[in-house]
């Protein structure tokens, strides 16, 4: 029912509506209309784009679809597209599909809707250009290569409505570059068409409203009236120093199943799921129906899970950021999240995952697995209290992007060069991108750009006499829609339980493997037989214990917003009084033997300890930029004297071990460090040789897939670790090592972070000479294993340390 | 850069780290598989590689016998990375190439494309036989004493979280492998079923890294 307020404020809209069956639909459901459901229908008579914020359960998806189904032309003679929705997520895409078709089913409307993704049959699509549905659900990645065919122009053009969901996913990576540029050209087409976005909450609306479009946007915003209401887990038994299992827990955990209902439980990474799942079932003593759901899983047994759970027949999803998004399993009881939080952002869309309800408190239980992860816990609790949240960092559009792009618009149509710049620089990642950039990118497109122009033989591109460009063949368009998107996945292999396909893991997982190793995959203890092509060989084991696996799934930094609660939560005593004593002990000793970090100092401690000496950095920074700034210290240590010998790091610090005990520590972390060591270090780190990867894979210098070959099994057919090299050597301003470079800057290498904090903390350094490990660095020490050392000291020491440890024959 | 000496069919050898043997009593050098202009050749399919392999290759292979004097070069076959390699080689380089084939008087061995000199007056062996010492493209895997090429061998170690992937020379009693010379070759794993004849207790491994030989432990691969 509408409020009486509404009424007379949209008396004109009410009629439209309440003649509108959908109306009835909602009074049957029981149900009323939001305020911002009305709103939009109202803006949408004005404003050509609007972004609707709004928190979980809240009705977001109806309200996007809203003005589609009201000004929906009932009486149309031809099949036309009139509503285009895109997600990031394939398995959301499905789940909208089956949202929206509810009421039209149940209402008989004649509308037609699909999805489009790439698990669509080739029939369906082309069947899809010839005769449209009425709305069509679909993916980036297949909205590319829509626009890649043919008959793109006669789709599209008639388009009312092109809804984005998720739009915050797409504010500051690849995907989202590489969606805005399609955008950018679909609305080149779809001239009538209006945007609407929908997003999470997020901190500054402005950078979706300019991401959605360069003209004016409306802005819609939804507030959640009610905080959630968020319970951390209290031990009785000791807290883990270091370490992420959570075993410490696990009886616990399954107690909270208890007589609630639904729960999702959330972790941080794909082992940690496994492990998880692995230990419930272990303790299921009521033979609850728990479900694993992550991104390495078999497709097949994904989309089982996600089934089951809309049906409702499951108790438990134990999952990773697979199920972080939108898929609607309504009346959600409990959020269990295991582990740091890492983001407010994303806390808040996990917990928001209990109660699709509005104005009802979400339920939350976290568990912190170690010392830090509590005060994480604590101190995003805090933030979240005072309606804190994470800022996106906004970043330049990706040059390896651009270039997919561009290849894909030649793939399509002839254009000319400063028609298409200007399209591409209408875009909001790509508005400070120079017309001398982008022709730099044509050129790589076109022959790859070289200063050297050895090879006339062949061309992508070919340029015709009036200016226009065009792509030289049709094998040129295979070839480019055979490799699609932006994902570069690290190589993967099939594990085969004799002739099933229990899912995807990691070649470099399973090659520190011996055979006969056991790991948890798919919550199955499994033993590892061999190798065979992209085949993993596995049989099951009667074993219930499995060698404890992390295989990487994502490892996240802590957020710039969450690591000031930290330090606020650490700094000031008076919020301690909630944490668990063993933690406020902790945290005592600390002020006792050394100095509390807060958020305006860094603290820098200095002991000895096995016969080195530490130097501990607490500086907060995430643990990409703590990576980054481990290595550039060992150069300037090195190079000072004091012989570094590695580091270890995690979210919160960084330990770098020395011989010799490091002085004038205030020199050591000048944040010039971030310019002179980093060049030189940029040039050597095997971290810029997987970024480019990842680069000659999307800007197409190197394909995954090349027509043809998809039989043999061989994936990239050409080491890029040598063109990488060879590019440094003869032709270092190439437009590739730019690009190298300014992805470093923004993800892996968090250099931008690193230099900001370096520069705004360079008179609060805080210098601590102790006789001992401090209780603070206690964990980051224990966290020494072997994935997160650090020996970039040079080949040498390597090489030193190889002939200690009996490498080497000399 | 500094060389390391094995003794081979009672002789010395000298490794390079450039990727090449030096054998000091007849004063020859040894080298295999160039593949200049593979770049090219895929660069002709549409991966456009970057077109700097040849030359960078052929300059090393000047700078390593710069270093050696030798009286004779062996090169051990797939000099050419396909058949139509020559006509795509920019002019300047095939010069540079053919005044150092004159001048150091090169002996090549036919790799696995025979023609690849085709209508160039040179002349190249199946294989070519120095005292007992055979040298061939593709090892034969019988008693015969011999140094060949072909299989671009390659050591992947893991140390200590640092992963090193590195070309090296597979030794055994009476056979050498040499691994790849050319810029843009990449290697094929000592792991791969490839090298099951070759590799047993008594293989040495001598490994390229931070510019220097390296013998690794049998037990490392």
């Amino acid at each position: 029912m509408i409020n009486k307020s509404h009424e007379i404020v949209y008396k004109k809209l009410y009629n439209k509506l309440k003649s509108h069956p959908i109306n009835q639909w909602i009074i049957d459901k029981g149900w009323q209309w939001f305020p911002h459901q009305i709103q939009i229908l109202k803006s949408i008579e004005k404003n050509n784009s609007i972004l609707v914020q709004s928190p979980t359960g809240t009705g977001k998806t109806l309200t996007g679809f809203l003005p589609s189904l009201l000004n929906f032309n009932y009486e149309r003679k031809k099949p036309k597209l009139d509503t285009l929705y895109v997600s990031p997520l394939k398995a959301l895409t499905i789940d909208i599909h089956r949202n929206i078709s509810k009421p039209i089913k149940e209402l008989n409307l004649s509308i037609n809707l699909e999805t489009r993704t790439g698990d669509t049959s080739q029939n369906i699509k082309s069947r899809q250009i010839k005769n449209p549905p009425d709305f069509l659900m679909t993916t980036p990645e297949s909205l590319a290569l829509l626009l890649s065919n043919q008959f793109a122009g006669t789709l599209f053009k008639d388009l009312e409505f092109v809804i984005i969901d998720e739009i915050h996913t797409f504010l500051n990576n690849k995907r989202g570059d590489l969606l805005s540029l399609n955008l950018a050209r679909l609305f080149q087409i779809a001239t009538g068409a209006k945007r609407i976005g929908l997003s999470a909450t997020i901190k500054t609306p402005s950078f979706a409203m300019n991401w959605l479009s360069p003209d004016k946007t409306d802005l819609i915003q939804i507030k959640n009236e009610v905080s959630p209401n968020i319970e951390i887990f209290q031990p009785d038994k000791r807290i883990p120093w270091s370490g992420h299992t959570g075993i410490h827990a696990i009886s616990e955990i399954y107690q909270k199943l208890l007589g609630i209902g639904k729960t999702i439980i959330f972790v941080n990474t794909r082992g940690q799921a496994e492990f998880v799942f692995h230990e419930l079932w272990n303790n299921n003593i009521k033979k609850y129906k728990i479900a694993i759901h992550h991104g390495s899983l078999d497709l097949e047994l994904r989309k089982k899970v996600e089934t089951k759970m809309s049906q409702g027949i499951l108790d438990c999803v134990v999952a990773t950021s697979s199920l972080d998004l939108g898929i609607d399993w309504a009346e959600i009881d409990l959020v269990i999240q295991i582990g740091a939080p890492k983001g407010l952002n994303r806390l808040i869309q996990r917990i928001g995952r209990s109660n699709h309800r509005y104005n009802q408190p979400s339920r939350a239980f976290l568990v912190p697995t170690n010392r830090f992860e509590y005060l994480e816990c604590f101190a995003a609790t805090n933030a979240i209290k005072k309606n804190f949240l994470d800022d996106v960092r906004v970043k330049k559009g990706a040059l390896d992007v651009l270039a997919q792009y561009v290849y894909g618009t030649a793939c399509s149509e002839t254009f000319e060069p400063k028609k298409l710049y200007n399209i591409v620089s209408s875009t909001a990642p790509y508005k400070h991108l120079s017309f001398e950039n982008f022709l730099r990118v044509v050129n790589f497109v076109k022959d790859g750009g070289y200063a050297l122009k050895n090879y006339e033989k062949y061309k992508r591109l070919k340029i015709l006499e009036n200016g226009q460009i065009t792509v030289n063949s049709k094998a040129d368009i295979r070839r480019y829609k055979m490799n699609i998107g932006t994902i570069v996945e690290s190589p993967m292999l099939n594990i085969k339980l004799k002739n099933r396909t229990l899912g995807k893991i990691e070649e470099n997982f399973i090659i520190n493997l011996s055979i006969g190793d056991t790991f948890i995959f798919g919550g199955e203890v499994l033993e590892f037989q061999k190798i065979e092509g992209l085949n993993v060989y596995v049989k099951k084991t009667k074993n219930k214990e499995s060698k404890i696996t992390v295989y990487s799934g994502g490892r996240l930094p802590l957020s710039t917003e969450l690591s000031k609660s930290v330090r606020e939560l650490i700094g000031n005593k008076n919020y301690w009084k909630n944490l668990p004593t063993q933690i406020q002990d902790w945290l005592f000793y600390q002020e006792r033997q050394s100095i509390l970090p807060n958020p305006n100092n860094m603290v820098v401690e200095i002991f000895p300890y096995k016969k080195r000496f530490y130097t501990v950095i607490h500086s907060f920074l995430g643990w990409n930029a703590n990576q980054t700034l481990g290595f550039l210290l060992l150069r300037r240590m090195k190079r000072a004297g004091f012989r570094p010998m590695g580091f270890s790091m995690n979210d919160y610090g960084l330990a770098v071990w020395s011989f010799k005990k490091p002085q004038n520590v205030n020199a050591l972390l000048d944040n010039d460090i971030v310019f002179e060591e980093f060049e030189e270090w940029l040039q050597d780190t095997p971290l810029l040789k997987r970024l480019f990867r990842d680069i000659a894979l999307i800007s197409g210098l190197v394909e995954k897939r090349i027509p043809g070959s998809e039989k043999t099994g061989k994936q990239v057919l050409f080491s890029t670790d040598l063109i990488y090299e060879v590019l440094t050597k003869y032709d270092p301003k190439h437009i590739l090592l730019e690009a190298v470079k300014e992805d470093a800057m923004d993800g892996f290498i968090d250099g931008s972070r690193l230099r900001e904090t370096l520069h705004s903390m360079r008179e609060n350094i805080e210098v601590k000479y102790l006789d001992q490990i401090s209780p603070l660095s206690l964990p980051i020490i224990l966290d020494v294993t072997k994935e997160n050392i650090g020996y970039s000291i040079g080949k040498d020491d390597i090489l030193a340390e190889m002939q200690e440890k009996n490498f080497l024959i000399k | 850069m500094k060389f390391y000496t094995i003794k081979f069919a009672n002789e010395n050898f000298e490794i390079s780290p450039f990727g090449a043997i030096f054998w000091p009593n007849e004063e020859i050098l040894i080298v295999s598989d160039l593949h200049l202009e593979k770049g090219s050749s895929y660069y002709q399919r549409g991966t456009f590689l970057p077109p700097y392999d040849t030359f960078d290759t052929i300059n090393r292979l000047e700078e390593i016998i710069k270093q050696t004097y030798p009286k004779k070069v062996l090169l051990l076959g797939d000099t050419m990375h396909d058949k139509n390699g020559l006509l795509r080689m920019p002019n300047k380089m095939k010069e540079k190439f053919f005044s150092l084939l004159e001048k150091w008087s090169f002996v090549l061995i036919s790799g696995n494309h025979d023609e690849e000199f085709k209508g160039y007056d040179l002349k190249l062996f199946p294989s070519f036989k120095i005292r007992k010492i055979t040298f061939r493209h593709q090892s034969s895997f019988d008693e015969t004493t011999e140094i060949s090429g072909h299989f671009h061998p390659v050591i992947k170690i893991k140390f200590k979280g640092v992963r090193i992937r590195t070309p090296c020379f597979l030794v055994t009693e009476n056979k050498i492998i040499l691994p790849s010379f050319g810029t843009f070759t990449g290697g094929l794993d000592i792991k791969n079923d490839a090298f099951k004849d070759i590799i047993s207790k008594n293989t040495s491994a001598y490994i390229i890294y931070n510019q220097q030989i390296i013998n690794l432990n049998s037990k490392y691969f």
